[in-house]
């Protein structure tokens, strides 16, 4: 691989042991996967802050660069962590909540900016730029909704390029690595839940090529986002292109040389979302995965101060998930009363829910579907988010 | 019984000698996510299988980018397989097995599903095969 003179100078370990490592393995990785040279970064967003994934392992890991002095030298976001409010005056240990606060002081003092899964509503991509972005909903909304180019990164690389401020160059980051080899036709969604759900089947048929989907021009940013973050559960690469809305997605369809045989309908009609089944009394209710934007945020609060007058009494609580850049928003207290939670900065998924007691979440999220049994450890229902609304202000 | 199919290096542990690899082969035909399919403490996949050891193959990893620290994690609790063999190598996984210090080879002529009959038999890796022995 070809290195420019300041990248051998950080590769030999000119600029210290931690960033020569960091280095180290870039190099390594791009080795692998075929790259010529590197390409400097303008943001690095960074996966693996909650506690409960990582373990002390991966606390140990970050911890062991803070400590030394190691610094993000590009504009850094990382992912939400753990939430650690109580729930019916039920909270985690102190261990517990230390070792997450931890990880978060750390990843500061490193200079991470930010804790969200939504990092385009903080630094918003421009298209063709190249950036080195970990999880998997932030990556798919950069590549095929802005055009921007990052690989699907591993949350400790995307933590090494973001203290040498390059990426490898080779993937999504060539034109050639954007041509999509999977054909999808598909029936617009009907609501929310419909997008994800369709997400969540279109990776499963896609688990390992770009696929090119017809059928969803003109849906709305919210919807694109529930397809492309479900779609990141069931399928490991980063982009999907998605005819009508992908930018270049007449070239990249036009170089593509799609087979008939990968051809196939997946009408939402076939995806089964439960309706009309009652669910327990202790039943949670979460919107906002991935983040939730805030206009999402505007529009729900709104739905609920408005129709929902009596809503949320009984035992049930919604719990809404945003990100930084809607602190400030005026409804917190109001709806604190009705059941409603407001939580920034944190995730659900990346929580375990049932060391809280709860044992029952709705949500209107495909992905929070996939990874709130495996690793919230609690049953989950999905249900379209309008329906979730109303259910919560019938009580 | 002997089959023999041919697979690339792609990140070789730290061993100048390259030592034969060997452990008993441990196929699954889905792809794995490993956040919510491994277990790093006790290294179970799937809550019944057990990593540590084996030469697991499997086709492409998907879902969350934070399972590279599952992997790291598994190295830490001294739970590791002692190989990993895959149809489509991604940066979650290469970058796992970087900083877990797991050689990952890539399958260069077969199809992680035909290999399926062979669970629980011996493997080796070395020399660019991979030989299974029943």
């Amino acid at each position: 691989m070809y290195l420019n003179k300041n990248e051998e100078k950080i590769l030999s370990g000119e600029y210290g042991e931690l960033s020569q490592k960091a280095m180290k393995a870039l190099v390594k990785v791009g080795e692998v996967l075929g790259a010529e040279k590197l390409v400097e970064v303008n943001h690095a967003h960074i996966s693996g802050i909650s506690y409960f994934n990582i373990g002390d392992p991966g606390l140990e890991f970050i911890e062991s660069f803070a400590r030394e002095g190691a610094k993000f030298i590009t504009y850094t976001t990382a992912n939400p962590y753990a939430i650690l409010v109580p729930y019916r005056n039920k909270r985690f240990n102190k261990e517990v909540m230390l070792k997450q606060s931890r990880i978060v002081r750390a990843l500061a003092q490193m200079g991470a900016k930010a804790f969200t899964c939504a990092p385009y509503y903080i630094r918003r991509p421009s298209q063709g730029e190249h950036i080195a972005w970990a999880e998997s909903n932030a990556v798919l909304y950069a590549n095929s909704l802005i055009g921007a180019h990052t690989n699907r990164e591993g949350g400790p690389l995307a933590f090494f390029e973001a203290m040498v401020g390059k990426t490898y160059f080779s993937g999504v980051h060539l034109y050639e690595g954007r041509i999509p080899k999977c054909y999808i036709k598909v029936k617009k969604p009907a609501n929310y839940a419909g997008s994800a759900l369709l997400g969540y089947r279109v990776g499963e048929l896609c688990p390992d090529k770009i696929p090119y989907v017809k059928g969803l021009a003109g849906m709305s940013e919210s919807w694109l986002r529930a397809f492309l973050s479900a779609f990141g559960a069931t399928s490991g690469v980063p982009m999907v292109v998605i005819e009508g809305i992908t930018p270049n997605y007449k070239k990249l369809f036009k170089d593509s040389d799609l087979e008939v045989k990968t051809r196939i309908n997946v009408s939402p009609k076939e995806l089964s979302i439960s309706k009309g089944i009652r669910e327990p009394s202790d039943t949670l209710y979460i919107i906002g995965c991935p983040h939730l934007s805030l206009q999402e945020l505007i529009d729900i609060t709104n739905y609920l101060q408005t129709k929902c007058r009596n809503g949320g009494s009984g035992d049930r609580e919604l719990w809404l998930i945003t990100g930084p850049y809607s602190a400030g928003i005026t409804y917190r207290n109001k709806l604190r009363v009705k059941g409603v939670r407001i939580l920034y900065n944190s995730c659900p998924v990346v929580t375990r829910l049932d060391l809280l007691g709860i044992r029952h979440v709705v949500t209107d999220s495909g992905k929070a579907l996939y990874y709130l049994p495996k690793l919230a450890r609690v049953k989950t229902m999905i249900k379209d988010r309008l329906t979730i609304l109303k259910e919560f202000c019938e009580e | 019984m002997r089959k023999v199919y041919r697979v690339k290096e792609v990140i070789t542990i730290n061993n100048a000698y390259k030592p034969e690899i060997c452990g008993q082969l441990l196929p699954t035909a889905k792809p794995i996510s490993y956040l919510g399919e491994i277990d790093p403490k006790t290294g179970i996949l799937h809550g019944k299988e057990f990593l540590s050891g084996k030469i697991f193959v499997f086709p492409n990893a998907v879902g969350s980018t934070v399972g590279s620290y599952v992997i790291y994690a598994l190295r830490k609790y001294n739970k590791a397989p002692r190989a990993v063999v895959v149809n489509f190598e991604d940066p979650v996984t290469i970058i796992a097995s970087i900083i877990s210090d797991i050689p990952l080879y890539k399958l260069v002529d077969i199809q992680v599903k035909h290999l399926i009959q062979y669970k629980e038999l011996k493997a080796c890796i070395k020399d660019g095969e991979l030989v299974i022995e029943g």
